[in-house]
């Protein structure tokens, strides 16, 4: 770390040198990955996060909309509301070209595969007993594929509040050609939601170099039979609807997900068709 | 992810002030009131980790009960005579440093509690000013003032401090709030 001390300091620069070296820390510096880091990070993922709070952080200055708990299992990946994959995973903005409007069919053996290589996915950092626990246990809420690529919405289980998303390009065995991404969250349990409406979560984006993606999901009402995400690139995106669930994902340019430098996507509207053939619009 | 960029540094931090078979345990109470507050994480990482050790500081002052209570923490000075034996030669000059380093820890020892945070802050953790005030939960002000201050009183001791030639130990001081 850079200290702070220059010339018109009341210390000297020998006297700072030597402070520096007088630093009792001594840390290994891979303890961050180290086994009781990692059960650390799963004890608090799977920890309730409404529960009480006594150190209280000093206060900040920053007002801040509410936001789920997001976390990325992969490289180079942060937590900042929004989450941007490693730019190698996913491959540059021609890997979406294949991506269309609306959902592909996909057979109840590729969704099971595809949920099954997304719990790996999440494990494959954070292999403890409790993230098995938590990782084994959610179910496969949807499967939506655009093109070459597979979003699969995980959650719940023993811990209710957990979720995940993860967007790769399978090859016609199941293995994964590009991607990679995944992102989980602990956040609280979801509420019920009415049966003319959905309960979208904050998204989640994806990110390369040179293009990226934006990522929806959440609950649905039982009366709802259709949602169309309004979206600013693309327009109208219709989500794929399964288990009570809602999800779709369309590319961004790469800058939306730039944080601090671009705009930050902004939430979709949607337009929900129920089963009584009513037709709601600007949802938001 | 902020979990693995930040850990060690925190782990750093909370060492300097708790013996060391506590200090993960610190640094993971820390981190479960950073995840029930996480809506609040500043986004810039050198912000966040400043965040960061400020839940550790309050953590680690709400540990004290009673009238052990305390507004700051003792910070802890490595061993100077091991310092000096473990990573160099003995030679020329290097006696000193030696004695730099013999005198700075003795006069670490006298420092104010307040005032080996500010030091500690500013040099070990290196943060700036606004960060540190931060973590101490104190206006940028404030602690630019304290550090200040904190410096003179180290410079102060040191000028009263004659340097020791034989290699004692009296850098040591356990400063464990628990």
């Amino acid at each position: 770390m850079t200290a702070r001390l220059h010339h018109t300091d009341p210390l000297d620069r020998a006297t700072g040198d030597a402070l520096r070296s007088l630093d009792p820390a001594n840390v290994d510096p891979q303890v961050a990955v180290g086994p009781r880091a990692q059960e650390t990070l799963a004890r608090i993922l799977a920890s309730d996060v409404s529960g009480p709070t006594t150190t209280m952080p000093v206060n900040t200055r920053w007002a801040r909309r509410p936001r789920r708990r997001w976390v990325v299992a992969g490289a180079a990946l942060v937590a900042v509301g929004v989450l941007i994959a490693a730019p190698s995973m996913l491959g540059g903005n021609t890997a979406f070209a294949s991506w269309s409007p609306t959902t592909k069919v996909i057979t109840p053996a590729e969704a099971a595969l595809a949920g099954k290589r997304c719990k790996a996915e999440q494990l494959h950092y954070i292999n403890t007993a409790a993230a098995r626990e938590v990782v084994g246990s959610a179910q496969i809420r949807l499967v939506d594929r655009r093109g070459a690529w597979t979003m699969v919405y995980l959650g719940g289980g023993v811990q209710p509040g957990y979720e995940v998303i993860c967007l790769n390009e399978y090859d016609s065995h199941g293995a994964v050609l590009n991607g990679g991404g995944s992102a989980g969250s602990g956040g609280p349990g979801l509420s019920p939601v009415a049966s003319d409406t959905v309960a979208p979560m904050t998204g989640v984006g994806f990110g390369t170099q040179s293009g990226a993606t934006w990522c929806v999901a959440g609950q649905v009402g039982s009366d709802v039979v259709s949602v169309v995400i309004n979206t600013i690139e693309h327009g109208p995106v219709e989500a794929t609807i399964q288990n009570g669930y809602f999800a779709a994902w369309w590319p961004v340019p790469a800058t939306a997900l730039d944080i601090g430098k671009g705009p930050t996507p902004v939430g979709p509207t949607y337009t929900l068709t129920l089963k009584d053939g009513t037709i709601r619009t600007n949802i938001p | 992810m902020v979990y693995e960029a930040t850990y060690t540094d925190l782990v750093r931090f909370v060492q300097r002030r708790v013996h060391l078979t506590h200090a993960e345990d610190i640094v993971a109470d820390a981190f479960l009131v950073a995840w029930r507050r996480f809506d609040d994480l500043p986004t810039d990482a050198g912000d966040a980790r400043a965040w960061l050790f400020g839940i550790a500081q309050r953590t680690l002052l709400n540990g004290q009960r009673g009238d052990r209570r305390r507004r700051a923490l003792t910070l802890r000075i490595a061993d100077a005579t091991m310092v000096a034996q473990s990573g160099e030669t003995w030679r020329g000059s290097d006696s000193e440093l030696v004695a730099r380093r013999l005198d700075l820890a003795a006069a670490w020892c006298r420092l104010a509690p307040v005032h080996q945070e500010a030091l500690s802050l500013a040099v070990w953790d290196g943060l700036t000013g606004p960060q540190a005030a931060v973590v101490l939960g104190i206006s940028p002000v404030a602690f630019r003032l304290r550090l200040t201050r904190a410096r003179r009183v180290l410079r102060r001791y040191l000028e009263v401090t004659p340097a020791q030639p034989s290699p004692a130990p009296a850098a040591l001081r356990e400063g464990s709030p628990s």
